[in-house]
């Protein structure tokens, strides 16, 4: 092999791309039809996650070299990554017509399947890959993995304490397991296969998120939204779509039972209460919990700037929010003054408030950022612009509000349009 | 020379097609050894002459000491014939420091043959190295595998004084392995036994190699710089047996300081290691540190990486790299220093450093080079718009500030990873102190 393709592929192997990739562009200045170091300057394009870049190399060595496997393997990894599952499935399959006897292949397309929420594929295909090789450790995770969407947990746990026991410093084995337990609702063993995956492997994304979860879950109704989002996770695609309109449809429709007969007729309220602690929790809960994990010693360091921000803005304004209605509510203050109906209504205003301030980019920035992070931003200046409005003109304290009310209301059905 | 210098700098601003009182003005700045100005006036040169074979030439020789060796040989390579005998002394140094071992033996053949009697003090020894210490039949098998892999040695004219701030560093480097050497009989008194190397980390850009260079200045040893290419060579080729060459070369020239940059690439966790050969060369690095076959009396280790991370464990045991040394971007006294050695000689107005070193936390000392850059180059568009010299102001630098941000980010957000979640043995304490992180 040519001495500057094997300094890269070593230097690659040393999680050095940026030094291989110079190294390979180097040599394609001579040698432009080199296949195999097309194939690697894709691996050094995907580590740095250029997946568009990556996978239009990847197709020309493809082009020069058809019949290498291995290459239509890379072809669906960037694919895979891209979140682009059937080119994926179609690279994988080539690859494994071309060499039916590489369990990596099986791993990757049961990894594909698993995305793609067709767990029995999944499971099939990792099992094919154990059939290669007993102890790979890719096909047993996918297979784990599997196996616990199937609803088999025991079975699944046996697949991974046997890749534990095979190699015991697996990072990725035990990031696994730490969902596995984390979509159990074990937040305590999550956490620590997830502080071991990280122990190994410091820089492993998935892990830190799975740690921060895991922490969080501490907290007993954000452990329960995130089981709802797990299950939610699992359905098909339609299903999870469709889910919060058929939750607002099944709590209107409970209400509505319960209003209509006497007895009942109070447990409605306790409904619609349920339901917009739900909505608010939906929102906020993540916030919140966040807060909690600021005077957490692992927590408060694992979360971003954003999210330390976002929770700060988001409690305080809550607590402000709830603080003032309380007050409006319990103790009359206001009453017989110009501010009689604006205290509460800034109080509202000061609760709706979490909602922008919890889906903002921190530090706050206006230009050169995406459409969700404008959109909130802008309603966070209307809400404080209307409270101080308020303040300044309490006459028409309530007719602000109100507009600034439909300025929110606008804002939440805007929500598929912020996120374009 | 600066005085001059400034003269036809002037004159130029006032006449900028004058085009051999540029040339002359680029190789008054090559002779102050200014390459980045210089080359800039050489690349201006080319612009209205093209092909100048002085300005080709000049431009090669500034591309050779600011360590752009490739672009120094396709330069070199067009010129062939017209090189003179000290450009051709730089093309060799350039094939060597790229690995073309066959072409850089071609040209010095060249130069031997035009001149039997030439000699370079460096040079001439080192691609001897080789020859000098294998067998006869080893001699056969390098010629037949064209193995030979001379090692630079030098004999740097810096010491801790040409080393802004960093005085912790200092300290360390001094009293593991600096004092030794000086006070012996004081080190035996104590018991202390001397030797070990240290292994110095952090962003780069931060005067890792730097700090290396100026610690055998100080103790007025010969330097080798051992790199990444020498390394990755090292794992293909004839590996170990190339290690084992170059701490022989150390061992016969005391003192003598072994430094190995970007170490990581050798010691990476032994458990990513799939390939024996790459085993091989971790055991006969450690062999060769722990002086198992010959003393390593006078030869001082250091490494530098920045990735710690990768480093094998077994480096880090007694006797081998037992001093791991954080290597933080300079403080702000370091910032002043760099700024103001890195200002001097250029047409500057009054510049307000504390404001500079203000603005430039977690600048490495790369970063604040690149600054002073950005700012050059902008005035000297403006002044060749103008055609009068137009001099740096606080204002220029601040604007180059915001224009170029810290690479050091990136490293500190891997490292605060590692820091947070690996740190068992308290080997990354000191960046947790730097980054204000209690745990």
């Amino acid at each position: 092999m040519n001495v500057i393709l094997d300094q890269a592929r070593l230097l690659l192997e040393q999680g050095r791309p940026k030094d291989a990739e110079s190294k390979i562009k180097a040599y394609l200045q001579g040698d432009p039809d080199n296949h195999y170091a097309l194939s690697l300057l894709a691996r050094c394009l995907y580590d740095r996650k250029a997946l568009d870049d990556g996978i239009s190399i990847i197709r020309q060595a493809i082009r020069i070299e058809p019949d290498e496997s291995f290459y239509y393997y890379l072809h669906a990894f960037g694919h895979y990554q891209k979140g682009d599952y059937p080119p994926a499935t179609n690279n994988l399959s080539t690859a494994i017509r071309l060499n039916p006897y590489h369990p990596e292949y099986y791993g990757l397309l049961a990894f594909v399947y698993l995305a793609d929420k067709s767990f029995k594929s999944a499971l099939a295909k990792a099992t094919e890959g154990l059939a290669i090789e007993a102890d790979n450790i890719t096909c047993l995770n996918a297979r784990a993995m599997a196996l616990n969407k199937l609803k088999q947990p025991g079975e699944a746990m046996a697949t991974m304490q046997n890749a534990l026991a095979r190699d015991p410093d697996n990072d990725f084995t035990h990031n696994t397991l730490g969902w596995t337990f984390l979509e159990r609702g074990k937040h305590r063993e999550a956490a620590a296969h997830f502080r071991e995956a990280l122990r190994i492997n410091p820089v492993m994304g998935s892990a830190q998120q799975g740690l921060k979860e895991a922490l969080k879950s501490r907290i007993p109704p954000y452990r329960w939204l995130l089981q709802y989002a797990f299950w939610v996770n699992n359905q098909g695609k339609r299903l999870k779509s469709a889910m919060p309109l058929i939750i607002y449809i099944s709590f209107r429709f409970i209400i509505l039972v319960f209003k209509k007969n006497r007895v009942t007729e109070d447990l409605a309220w306790v409904a619609a209460g349920i339901y917009v602690l739900f909505v608010i929790g939906s929102w906020t809960m993540n916030s919140i919990a966040n807060f909690f994990l600021l005077f957490h010693p692992d927590g408060k360091y694992a979360l971003t700037s954003t999210e330390r921000w976002s929770a700060i803005a988001v409690v305080s304004t809550m607590a402000a929010g709830f603080t003032l209605i309380s007050l409006v509510l319990l103790k009359d203050i206001g009453k017989g003054t110009a501010y009689e109906d604006a205290f509460f209504a800034i109080g509202m205003a000061l609760l709706s408030l979490a909602l922008p301030l919890g889906e903002m980019d921190y530090p706050v920035r206006i230009r050169k950022t995406n459409r969700r992070n404008l959109f909130s931003v802008a309603l966070t200046v209307a809400g404080l612009a209307s409270i101080v409005l308020s303040l300044l003109i309490p006459a028409h304290a309530l007719f602000i509000l109100v507009s600034y009310g439909i300025a929110f209301l606008l804002y939440n059905w805007s929500g598929a349009l912020r996120y374009k | 020379m600066n005085e001059t210098i400034k003269n036809l700098e002037e004159a130029l601003a006032v006449s900028p097609d004058n085009i051999p009182l540029r040339l002359h003005l680029a190789e008054l700045m090559l002779a102050a050894e200014r390459y980045p100005d210089a080359a800039g006036h050489f690349e201006l040169v080319l612009q209205k002459s093209y092909g100048n074979v002085k300005a080709r030439a000049g431009l090669a020789t500034c591309y050779y000491h600011t360590g752009k060796f490739s672009a120094a040989i396709i330069i070199y390579e067009q010129l062939q014939n017209q090189l003179s005998e000290a450009d051709n002394l730089r093309f060799v140094k350039c094939l060597i420091r790229e690995g073309s071992m066959q072409e850089a033996g071609a040209v010095y053949q060249k130069i031997i043959q035009a001149n039997p009697n030439f000699s370079d003090p460096d040079i001439d020894s080192y691609l001897r190295v080789a020859s000098q210490q294998g067998s006869p039949a080893d001699e056969q098998e390098e010629v037949a595998g064209g193995d030979e892999h001379p090692y630079f040695m030098e004999k740097p004219a810096i010491n801790f004084s040409a080393v802004g701030g960093m005085q912790r560093i200092k300290n360390e480097i001094s009293l593991k392995i600096i004092q030794p050497l000086k006070n012996p009989e004081l080190y035996k008194a104590f018991g202390k036994k001397a030797g070990g190397g240290i292994l110095l980390y952090g962003p780069p850009g931060c005067g890792k190699t730097f700090i290396a260079r100026a610690a055998a200045g100080e103790i007025a040893a010969k330097f080798i710089n051992i790199g990444l290419h020498d390394i990755l060579d090292m794992w293909i080729g004839n590996s170990e047996k190339n290690l084992h060459e170059i701490f022989e070369l150390a061992r016969q020239n005391t003192p003598c300081v072994l430094f190995f940059d970007e170490v990581d690439a050798m010691g990476a966790s032994r458990s990513d290691l799939k390939q024996s050969a790459m085993r091989h060369v971790i055991n006969q690095f450690l062999a060769e540190m722990d002086g198992a076959a010959a003393s390593n009396e006078g030869v001082l280790v250091l490494a530098a990486t920045n990735a710690p991370w990768s480093v094998d464990a077994a480096f880090r045991r007694p006797g081998r790299f037992d001093r791991v040394i954080f290597v933080e971007p300079p403080d702000e006294k370091s910032r002043e220093q760099i700024l103001r050695t890195a200002l001097t000689g250029k047409p500057t107005g009054e510049i307000d450093l504390k404001k500079l070193v203000t603005a430039t936390p977690e600048y490495s000392g790369a970063d604040l080079m690149a600054i002073i850059d950005i700012a050059t180059e902008d005035k000297l568009t403006a002044s060749m718009e103008i055609g009068v010299i137009q001099p740096i102001s606080t204002k220029d630098l601040l604007k180059a500030v915001k224009a170029h941000r810290p690479t050091t980010g990136e490293w500190f957000a891997t490292a605060r990873n590692y820091a947070l979640y690996a740190n068992e043995t308290g080997l990354y304490d000191d960046i947790l102190k730097y980054m204000k992180i209690k745990k």
